[in-house]
C-alpha cells in the first residue's frame, strides 16, 4: 500500500514540476524585450556561445578524424573507401553533430547556467532584483534562454563543418584517399534539405529542451551549497538523457520516413 | 503603549498565519510599523523574523491574514503593483546581496538606471552622494568580492536608499560584525532614519545595539508576538519571555534542552530491548 | 569584460557560424544544384522496373550529369513506371529522340542512376517529350534466378 502511494506521489510531484516549469518557460519567453536589455542577451551569447567554442572545435576535430580512421579500416575491406566522404558527412550531419554537440553543450554550458542561477538564488541576488523592482525572469532568465536556443544550433553547425574538415585532412593527407572522390561521394549523397536542415532542426529541438532544463533547475534549486551541486548534476544528467531520447524520436520521424 | 494612535501605521499586519511544509512559522501575528520610527522585530533564532520581512515586501504570501502597506491591502496585488510598491521600500539583506558581476558604483546606480531616465551625469552625482552617506565614496570602482563583509553591507545600504524610499528594512544588520562596524551601522541607521524621515524596521537578535536605537520592539517566539513595547518597557517587562531574551538567560520559556526522554532512563538503557 | 570587446567576440562567433554553414551547404551537400530545380526541361520515359531509383537521382550522358529524376509514378494503364526527368537548361536541344535511357547501378552496391545512350537522329527531345527506348533496372535476384535456371537447363 505504501509503495503505490509513493509512486502516486512521485507522479504527482513530477506533473506539478512539469506544469510549473512550463509556466516558467512561457513567462520567460514572452517577457517583452526592451532595447535596454539587448546588452544582457549579447553578454549571454558570449558566455554561452563563444566560451563553448573551444571545447566544440577541439572535440569535433577529433571526432571527424576518428570517424575517418575507423570508417577507413572497415570500408577498405569492401573496396569502398572512396565513399569515406559520404560516411563521414552523413554520420556527422545527421547524428553525431547534433547529439555530440548537444551533449558537450549540456555538460559545459548548461551546467554553468544552472550553477550560476542557483548561486544567484542562494546569495539572494534574485530577491534583491525583485525588491529593486526588477523582474529576475526578464533580466536573468530570458537572456540565458534565448542565448541557449540560438547558440546550440550555431555550435552544431560549426561542429559539423570542423569535423568534416578534420575527416578530410585524415582521409586525404594521411590515408591517401582521392580528394575529388572524397567530396563528390559526399556531395552526391548529402541532401541539403533532408540531411543538413534536418540536422539543424534536431539541434534546435535539443537546444530548446536542454536550455529549458538548465534554467529551470537553477531557478528551483535549494538555496544551499549542496543544493547548487545537486541542481547542476541534475541538469547534466537530465539534459543528456533527454537529448538521446529526443534523438531517437526525431531520427525515427526524419530519417526512416525518407522516400 | 507609547504609540501615537493618531498616526496611521505605515505597515500593518493582522492575523498572519504562515507555514512552510509542516512547520508553523506564524500562528496569528499582529504587527504595526509607525512612520518615522525605528521598529525592531526580535526573537530567538529560527522564529522566522526574516520571513516576516519577506511577507511585508510581498516576496511571500501569508496563508491567512492581512497586510496593509500605506493603508492598502497588498493581498491581491499583481507583480507589477508589488514592483511599484517596492520602489518606495529599501531592503538590506543579511549578506548584502550585492550583484557580484558589477562594481560598487554600478550596484548603487542600478535602481536609478532601471527606473529613471536620468542622464548619466545626474546618476553619477546621486550615486556619489549615497556612497558618501555610508562613507564609501572612495570604494566606488571596487568589485563586491574585494570588499569586507562590513563594507559589503554599507554598499548594500547605499543601494537600498538610491531611490529615496520611505520604508527601509534591515535583516540582521549587526550579525557577525566587529565592534567598530557595529558602531558605524548603529549610527548610520539612526542618522538615515531621522534625516531622511524614513520608517525603519530592524530584524535582529542583538539586544544591546538594537535597544540603543529602536523606538519600539516586538518579541516573537513560537510563531506569536510574546511581548512588545519601548526598549525601557521591555527591560522591565515581567513576562518570562521578555525576561529571558532581554537579559540573555540560557534557560526559560525557550528551553535549553531539545525535547528528549528521561535522562537516567536513556543512559541506563531502561526501556530499550 | 569590456562591452566593446564582447561585441567583437560575438560578432566573430556569428561570422564563423555563417562560414561553417556555407561550407556545409555548398561543399558538403553540393547545393549548387539547388537552383537548377526550376530551370530545365521535362522529359518522360516509361520503364518496366525502376529498381532503387529515387527522385533526385542523377541522369547522365557519358558519365556527365545532365539532369535529375523529378518524379516516379505508376501508369495505371500499362502498369509500367513513368519517370519524369528534369534535364538542365544548358543541355537544351541535345538529346536525339532515338536515344535510349537505362537504369544502372554505380558500382556493385551503389546508387541507381539513369544513363542516356545518345542516338543518331537530328531531331532532339523537347520539353514534354519522351524517350521511347528504355532499359529497366536489373534486379539481382532475377538475374541469379535466371542464372540458376539456365544452369539447370544446361545440365539436363
Amino acid at each position: 500500500m505504501n509503495f503505490f502511494g509513493a509512486i502516486g506521489q512521485s507522479i504527482l510531484k513530477f506533473l506539478q514540476a512539469l506544469g510549473f516549469a512550463s509556466l516558467f518557460l512561457f513567462q520567460a519567453l514572452f517577457t517583452k524585450p526592451r532595447l535596454k536589455s539587448f546588452h544582457l542577451l549579447l553578454k549571454q551569447f558570449y558566455v554561452v556561445g563563444v566560451l563553448s567554442l573551444p571545447i566544440i572545435i577541439f572535440a569535433s576535430f577529433f571526432v571527424g578524424m576518428v570517424l575517418a580512421l575507423q570508417g577507413y579500416t572497415v570500408m577498405v575491406k569492401f573496396g569502398a573507401e572512396s565513399a569515406l566522404g559520404q560516411l563521414i558527412a552523413l554520420s556527422l550531419v545527421r547524428e553525431l553533430g547534433p547529439v555530440l554537440g548537444g551533449l558537450l553543450f549540456a555538460g559545459r554550458a548548461c551546467s554553468a547556467l544552472t550553477a550560476e542561477i542557483a548561486l544567484l538564488k542562494t546569495t539572494e541576488q534574485l530577491d534583491s532584483l525583485r525588491l529593486l523592482g526588477v523582474d529576475p525572469i526578464h533580466r536573468i532568465i530570458a537572456p540565458r534562454l534565448w542565448a541557449g536556443f540560438i547558440c546550440l544550433p550555431m555550435l552544431v553547425i560549426i561542429f559539423n563543418a570542423v569535423a568534416i574538415y578534420g575527416g578530410y585532412w585524415v582521409s586525404v593527407d594521411w590515408l591517401g584517399i582521392d580528394s575529388g572522390s572524397f567530396w563528390s561521394s559526399m556531395q552526391s549523397s548529402v541532401n541539403y534539405r533532408e540531411d543538413i536542415i534536418n540536422g539543424v532542426i534536431k539541434s534546435i529541438v535539443f537546444a530548446l529542451a536542454v536550455t529549458w532544463i538548465a534554467v529551470y533547475q537553477g531557478y528551483v534549486a535549494m538555496p544551499t551549497s549542496e543544493g547548487i551541486g545537486y541542481a547542476t548534476t541534475r541538469t547534466v544528467v537530465y539534459s543528456s538523457l533527454v537529448i538521446l531520447a529526443l534523438d531517437f524520436i526525431l531520427t525515427a520521424v526524419m530519417f526512416t520516413g525518407l522516400k | 503603549m507609547l504609540q501615537t494612535p493618531a498616526t496611521e501605521p505605515k505597515v500593518r499586519m493582522r492575523g498572519i498565519h504562515f507555514s512552510r511544509g509542516d512547520r508553523v512559522i506564524f500562528d496569528g501575528v499582529d504587527v504595526d510599523i509607525y512612520p518615522g520610527k525605528i521598529t525592531a522585530i526580535m526573537g530567538p533564532s529560527g522564529t522566522g523574523k526574516t520571513t516576516l520581512l519577506r511577507l511585508m515586501t510581498g516576496l511571500l504570501k501569508p496563508d491567512s491574514g492581512q497586510i496593509f502597506v500605506n493603508g492598502e491591502n497588498i493581498k491581491n496585488y499583481s507583480e507589477a503593483q508589488l514592483n511599484r510598491m517596492r520602489r518606495s521600500m529599501g531592503m538590506l539583506f543579511q549578506s548584502g546581496a550585492l550583484f557580484t558581476d558589477m562594481s560598487v558604483f554600478d550596484n548603487v546606480a542600478f535602481a536609478l538606471r532601471e527606473h529613471t531616465d536620468l542622464p548619466e551625469s545626474m546618476i553619477r552625482d546621486l550615486v556619489l552622494m549615497k556612497l558618501e552617506a555610508v562613507g564609501l565614496r572612495g570604494a566606488r570602482d571596487l568589485m563586491p568580492r574585494e570588499l569586507s563583509g562590513g563594507m559589503n553591507r554599507r554598499v548594500a545600504l547605499a543601494r537600498s536608499i538610491a531611490l529615496d524610499p520611505d520604508i527601509i528594512l534591515y535583516d540582521e544588520p549587526f550579525a557577525g560584525q566587529d565592534p567598530i562596524t557595529m558602531g558605524m551601522l548603529v549610527k548610520l541607521i539612526r542618522l538615515l532614519n531621522d534625516t531622511l524621515n524614513l520608517t525603519t524596521v530592524i530584524v535582529s537578535h542583538d539586544i544591546n545595539e538594537t535597544a540603543e536605537i529602536a523606538d519600539y520592539i516586538y518579541l516573537l517566539s513560537d510563531g506569536k508576538v510574546v511581548a512588545q513595547g519601548t526598549p525601557s518597557e521591555m527591560q522591565n517587562n515581567a513576562s518570562a519571555h521578555a525576561e529571558q531574551f532581554m537579559h540573555g538567560k540560557a534557560d526559560g520559556p525557550v528551553p535549553f534542552h531539545y525535547p528528549a526522554p528521561d535522562y537516567y532512563q536513556d543512559l541506563m538503557r531502561i526501556g530499550e530491548e | 569584460m569590456r562591452y566593446a570587446a564582447l561585441e567583437v567576440w560575438v560578432g566573430l562567433f556569428i561570422l564563423f557560424t555563417l562560414l561553417a554553414f556555407t561550407a556545409l551547404a555548398f561543399q558538403v551537400s553540393g547545393l549548387t544544384t539547388f537552383y537548377e530545380k526550376d530551370k530545365g526541361y521535362e522529359v518522360s520515359a516509361y520503364f518496366e522496373e525502376v529498381g532503387g531509383l529515387k527522385p533526385r537521382s542523377r541522369v547522365t550522358i557519358a558519365g556527365v550529369q545532365v539532369g535529375r529524376v523529378q518524379s516516379i509514378t505508376l501508369d495505371p494503364k500499362s502498369f509500367s513506371a513513368k519517370i519524369k526527368l528534369n534535364i538542365f537548361s544548358q543541355f537544351k536541344d541535345l538529346i536525339p529522340i532515338d536515344s535510349s535511357a537505362s537504369i544502372v547501378t554505380s558500382g556493385l552496391i551503389g546508387d541507381n542512376y539513369i544513363m542516356i545512350d545518345p542516338g543518331a537522329d537530328f531531331e532532339t527531345v523537347q520539353d514534354g517529350g519522351f524517350i521511347d527506348e528504355t532499359n529497366s533496372a536489373i534486379i539481382l535476384e532475377r538475374l541469379i534466378g535466371q542464372l540458376i535456371f539456365n544452369q539447370n537447363n544446361e545440365t539436363e
